[in-house]
């Protein structure tokens, strides 16, 4: 049993690695598990994101798309079986000013990943979304105000939930959309009301 | 308003709904020139003004030159409908770049391109503003050998619902529709709906039990658009008569 990571910024591709390493999983190229994520740009109103910005986004979402393409051709090609976590941002379910890269990417990434288990769930592949919230030292800390679990998402936590939907936990899980954003998503604490400014 | 010359399109269906409330009409398409200029002939005897401006929504100086074009011959843009899109069907397997390149270039650039210059363009001029975007009910249903279109739809909701809250302080509103089964063109060659059993296979899968005409996807953009939408942002608006409903 191995696992491969491809595109996840680096603070989570190391958190997810301890993770399975710490589950007995090695990383390897030829894995049954493969997690694929994306960085996109932030900060930016749509209004004013750069061309070159707009197209690196596009281009994540790319690498990302096809990354997922080739890891369900190799395991397919096996024939044991195995399984995706592709990692978005959480604003693919709730998005903000300024987020527009990451709802756009993320939502493009989680559907094509639901297709996916439309399509594999035959070949015995499960493919699972993790919808990442916002991460600790890279958003004002003042977002955890917005966090009913009170603290903002920690690489860790992304780490464990990979495990868990890894692991035979998840056996009957596919094309699920797993948040793992101490609640961010469903609370409406901050910018609820466009009409209200954001 | 994009992708909207060819004949049985939903882009066209938007044009003439919009041109019967009083619109004047700037349709855009890439080729189609005859299409285009039928509906121009077509929408002026309605005694609106209309013109046709081709430009392939993936090319973004070809937008900023569109727009500016639209602006010169027929005043500010108060309407924006990106509707211009295309499709494919492959197994996730087999999607090929090239397949992914064209799907993603039209589909998700192309409306960035033509959102974010139109409301460049409403924003410097100081005025207020309505977008709708066509999405699809793919943005709720995945749907087997479309994940590249399906994708795309979704992303296109991601970037109205934050265009709806980063435009909303200059007073533009940005909404989707989601059509399902329009009978339009773009239907012709969904493998679906090759044979009548595949077809009556697929009406059983809707509630209101046939297809939509395009007119109908312009009816709610119509909604959408004038002022009984004011307060609608960030929406999104299934018209596929019930397709979605029970399963999603």
């Amino acid at each position: 049993m191995s696992v491969a990571i491809h595109g996840l910024p680096q603070a989570l591709a190391d958190a997810v690695a301890d993770a399975f390493r710490a589950d007995g999983m090695e990383l390897g190229d030829d894995a049954d598990t493969v997690v694929v994520g994306v960085e996109t740009p932030s900060g930016v109103d749509l209004l004013d994101l750069s061309h070159e910005s707009w197209d690196d986004a596009v281009a994540g979402a790319r690498s990302a798309f096809f990354a997922m393409q080739q890891a369900a051709r190799s395991i397919v090609a096996r024939g044991n079986g195995g399984c995706l976590l592709v990692v978005v941002p959480v604003h693919a379910l709730r998005t903000s000013r300024g987020c527009g890269p990451a709802a756009v990417v993320g939502s493009f990434l989680a559907t094509a990943a639901q297709v996916a288990a439309v399509e594999l769930g035959a070949k015995g592949i499960r493919v699972n979304v993790l919808a990442v919230g916002p991460l600790e030292g890279e958003v004002d800390p003042r977002t955890a105000e917005a966090v009913p679990l009170g603290r903002l998402t920690l690489p860790g936590d992304v780490g464990a939930a990979c495990v868990m939907l890894a692991g035979p936990a998840a056996g009957y899980l596919s094309g699920t959309v797993l948040a793992v954003d101490g609640g961010y998503a469903v609370t409406k604490a901050v910018g609820g009301s466009p009409f209200a400014g954001g | 308003m994009t992708g909207a010359a060819r004949e049985r399109g939903i882009g066209r269906g938007i044009a003439q709904c919009l041109a019967e409330e009083g619109c004047d009409v700037a349709i855009n398409d890439v080729g189609a020139e005859d299409e285009g200029a039928d509906l121009v002939a077509e929408l002026q005897r309605l005694g609106r003004r209309a013109a046709f401006f081709p430009a392939d929504v993936s090319d973004r100086a070809a937008v900023d030159e569109m727009i500016a074009a639209v602006e010169s011959t027929l005043g500010p843009i108060d309407i924006v409908c990106s509707n211009a899109g295309v499709a494919d069907w492959q197994g996730f397997l087999d999607v090929t770049e090239e397949s992914f390149d064209r799907l993603v270039s039209v589909n998700l650039t192309g409306a960035f391109n033509v959102c974010q210059a139109s409301a460049a363009a409403m924003v410097s001029a100081g005025r207020p503003g309505k977008i709708v975007v066509t999405s699809s009910v793919h943005v709720q249903m995945p749907f087997a050998e479309m994940s590249v279109y399906g994708a795309t739809k979704a992303g296109l909701k991601g970037m109205v619902e934050t265009m709806a809250i980063e435009l909303a302080p200059h007073g533009i509103t940005v909404n989707h529709i989601g059509p399902g089964w329009v009978r339009s063109f773009i239907n012709d060659s969904s493998p679906s709906l090759q044979t009548d059993e595949e077809v009556r296979s697929t009406l059983e899968l809707i509630p209101a039990g046939r297809p939509a005409e395009p007119r109908e996807m312009g009816r709610a953009v119509v909604y959408l658009s004038s002022d009984d939408g004011d307060y609608v942002t960030g929406e999104y608006l299934r018209v596929d008569g019930g397709f979605v409903v029970g399963k999603y």
